[in-house]
């Protein structure tokens, strides 16, 4: 796309146009991107940030400061075993915020490349690929889940594959219904009356007709995919016992203390809340600016941006014209 | 052309130049609205009809069937199949124009895709520039397709709406890449846009920004950037309404004199189809009922149903289309599946005889080239 900015004589950064739009028409959808970011930065340099360090893995407790309120020396307050919250929450960014952006994108990734290869493929290909989802969706998830994560044991890296790969192939089903309809449609029925191979038209054209799906499916899996990993934290399966993670300090001290403490369950509860909505947020306001038909997107500023070779190649029909 | 517009929205006996010009046959010394003049570049008029050229055959089809299986049951049995295009055969010069008109379902759009090869036909054969196009697949197909492209009828679905004009106009150059020069491809599409009409500054713009008749000439640019011999015109103009199609019949029309191009136009529109075809084609439920130049077709019908058909077609003078016969069709039209034995319009046809009833008739020649399928006309 740059290339082709740049023969028309302005050379046009498409990432650095893209920022701008963002900045000028969705500011909301700009704060989400900032928030995600820092979030993604807190946890990677948590080691940095947190006032109380990580020795051998693990947040030593104090049990003397149990449950306190939070005050100066501990912002956020401590939990039940007297671990400073703040540091928890720091370290816990890592798990949760980590874990969930990347198996979120691996897993709609997964669902993009099956739904759409079935759509477009189609034929024998489909009918077999769908026959095995649906086998595959006849066994309960968290079974799944939990033999994966059996065979593969624990660690970062399984843990990323237990969380994105069962979610992505179940998620390939909304995403070819959507692409069966836009190959179908008459433009691309046109392309291919053109030459356009499978490759081709899934990605000039399926693939930007589908996006605003695949943006939102990003967004709302991002929640759920926090909340699964609390889940598997909790029955024994997590990254490592007693690593720290937003989902499993609400499952389990969050709801049991929730009256004497409820400190305890209010930080990692907004902090998920938090990183959800700005992902939305986000994702929301990147389909705006890619739908040209949406007043504010990227086509809004096309009109002004008259290409130099249509005026140029105008003047040169005048001239001839003339002469 | 406004004032024009509204005198003829008062008073009826004042027709507005774009309808008087496309309706009336003569066409000659027709006041003719500056701006329109100016929009089409230059005078639509009805083309003479064509003596046979010398042209060299650019399409023959020879008996061409396209039947689609009817199955039933789990394991797929073939019950029938519908006999969408059942033994049609023609021939097409260079530069010529074959128009097909008939009711729904009488496979017009079929036999056109069976021309693009969009599907493959049961039976028969084609020849595209003396070669065998009829089977081909992969390499071949796609040489074939850069020499034979096709416009379709819904402009709001043929193009990408996340698409920029540029990019669509260039998809088929791009895929067959045919330029490669970034620079080449924009003065392209200029080109192209200026050809059809439209300012090349819209080339930044997105489909949803244009109406239908600029979407379709979109859609004509991108059939012609591959620089094609031939075009498939499927239902082109029935989406638009009247005066839009008016431009882009008188734009199809200037573009096959400059670049000399061929077409199938596939239409129901018969005064549209008249005006741009040298030769029409008749059909009724998969076959061709009459092949003749298009003016003989419309002055001497001899076809039960082509006069039928010409005989529900409105003129645009009203004390003539008052005084004239009208031929009503009774009953519907048969089943595909399993149409009549003899004459597929024995059904329906006050003529028909118990020959009819059993007896298909063949597309004969009565002379100077008009072709029918009718004992009445042809038996002895």
């Amino acid at each position: 796309m740059s290339k082709e900015k740049k023969s028309s004589g302005k050379p046009r950064n498409g990432f650095v146009e893209f920022m701008t739009l963002l900045w000028r028409t969705k500011k909301v959808a700009f704060f989400g991107m900032v928030v995600l970011i820092l979030f993604i930065l807190v946890a990677i340099f948590a080691d940095f940030i947190a006032p109380q360090k990580m020795e051998n893995g693990l947040l030593s407790s104090h049990l003397m400061e149990a449950a306190q309120a939070p005050s100066l020396k501990h912002p956020l307050g401590t939990d039940a075993m007297g671990v400073d919250l703040l540091s928890y929450m720091i370290y816990g960014a890592r798990t949760s915020v980590i874990l969930g952006v990347s198996c979120t994108i691996l897993s709609t990734l997964i669902s993009v490349i099956i739904g759409v290869a079935s759509a477009v493929i189609g034929g024998k290909f489909d009918l077999f690929l769908q026959r095995f989802i649906d086998a595959w969706q006849c066994i309960p998830g968290m079974l799944i889940m939990l033999i994966l994560m059996t065979m593969l044991g624990a660690g970062m890296g399984s843990m990323i594959v237990v969380l994105s790969v069962p979610g992505g192939i179940g998620g390939s089903r909304m995403i070819r219904s959507a692409a069966i309809s836009v190959k179908d449609s008459g433009y691309c029925n046109m392309s291919k009356m053109l030459g356009g191979k499978n490759l081709w038209r899934m990605i000039h054209h399926v693939l930007p007709n589908i996006l605003p799906l695949v943006l939102m499916n990003l967004a709302n899996s991002l929640g759920g995919t926090i909340m699964m990993e609390a889940t598997l934290n909790f029955l024994g399966f997590g990254v490592n016992v007693g690593t720290p993670s937003w989902g499993y300090i609400l499952t389990s001290q969050g709801r049991s203390k929730m009256y004497t403490a409820p400190w305890i369950g209010l930080a990692p509860g907004l902090a998920i809340t938090i990183m959800v909505f700005a992902a939305a947020m986000f994702g929301d306001g990147v389909r705006d600016i890619l739908d040209p038909r949406l007043k504010g997107g990227m086509g809004s500023f096309s009109k002004e941006k008259i290409g130099k070779i249509a005026k140029k190649y105008m003047a040169s029909k005048k001239a001839q014209e003339t002469a | 052309m406004s004032d024009d517009k509204l005198k003829s929205k008062f008073r009826p006996d004042v027709i507005d130049p774009v309808e008087k010009k496309l309706m009336t046959q003569e066409g000659v010394e027709m006041p003719v609205d500056p701006e329109v003049q100016e929009f089409l570049g230059e005078d639509i008029r009805v083309r003479e009809p064509v003596p046979p050229t010398q042209s060299p055959e650019i399409l023959v089809v020879k008996d061409l069937k396209m039947h689609f299986p009817v199955t039933k049951g789990l394991l797929k049995r073939q019950v029938g199949s519908v006999k969408a295009v059942d033994g049609v055969s023609f021939t097409l010069r260079q530069g010529e124009t074959l128009g097909i008109v008939g009711e729904s379902g009488s496979g017009k759009s079929t036999v056109g895709n069976c021309v693009m090869r969009n599907l493959t036909p049961t039976s028969g054969q084609i020849l595209f520039d003396g070669q065998d196009v009829t089977h081909i697949k992969g390499k071949e197909l796609g040489e074939f397709h850069k020499r034979l492209t096709m416009v379709t009828q819904d402009p709001f679905a043929s193009l990408d709406p996340r698409m920029k004009v540029r990019d669509s106009i260039l998809e088929g150059v791009r895929i067959n890449k045919l330029v490669t020069d970034k620079q080449e491809q924009y003065d392209l599409v200029a080109r192209m846009l200026t050809l059809v009409g439209l300012n090349p500054k819209f080339s930044d713009r997105y489909p949803h920004e244009f109406s239908g008749g600029q979407r379709q000439r979109i859609s004509i640019a991108r059939a012609l950037a591959i620089n094609p011999a031939f075009i498939v015109c499927d239902e082109i103009v029935s989406a638009l309404d009247v005066s839009i199609q008016a431009q882009i019949v008188g734009l199809m029309m200037k573009i096959q004199e400059e670049l000399g191009l061929t077409y199938i136009f596939i239409g129901h529109d018969l005064s549209v189809v008249r005006h741009l075809s040298n030769q029409v084609a008749v059909m009724y439920l998969g076959k061709f009922m009459e092949l003749t130049s298009s003016d003989e077709l419309y002055e001497k019908p001899l076809h039960p149903y082509t006069q039928a058909l010409i005989s529900a077609a409105p003129i645009p003078k009203p004390k003539v289309d008052r005084q004239r016969e009208r031929i009503l069709l009774t009953g519907e039209v048969p089943s595909p599946i399993n149409p009549p034995k003899g004459c597929n319009f024995c059904t329906r046809c006050k003529y028909a005889t118990e020959r009819c009833k059993t007896e298909d008739p063949a597309l004969v020649d009565v002379g100077g080239g008009h072709m029918v399928a009718c004992h009445m006309v042809t038996g002895k």
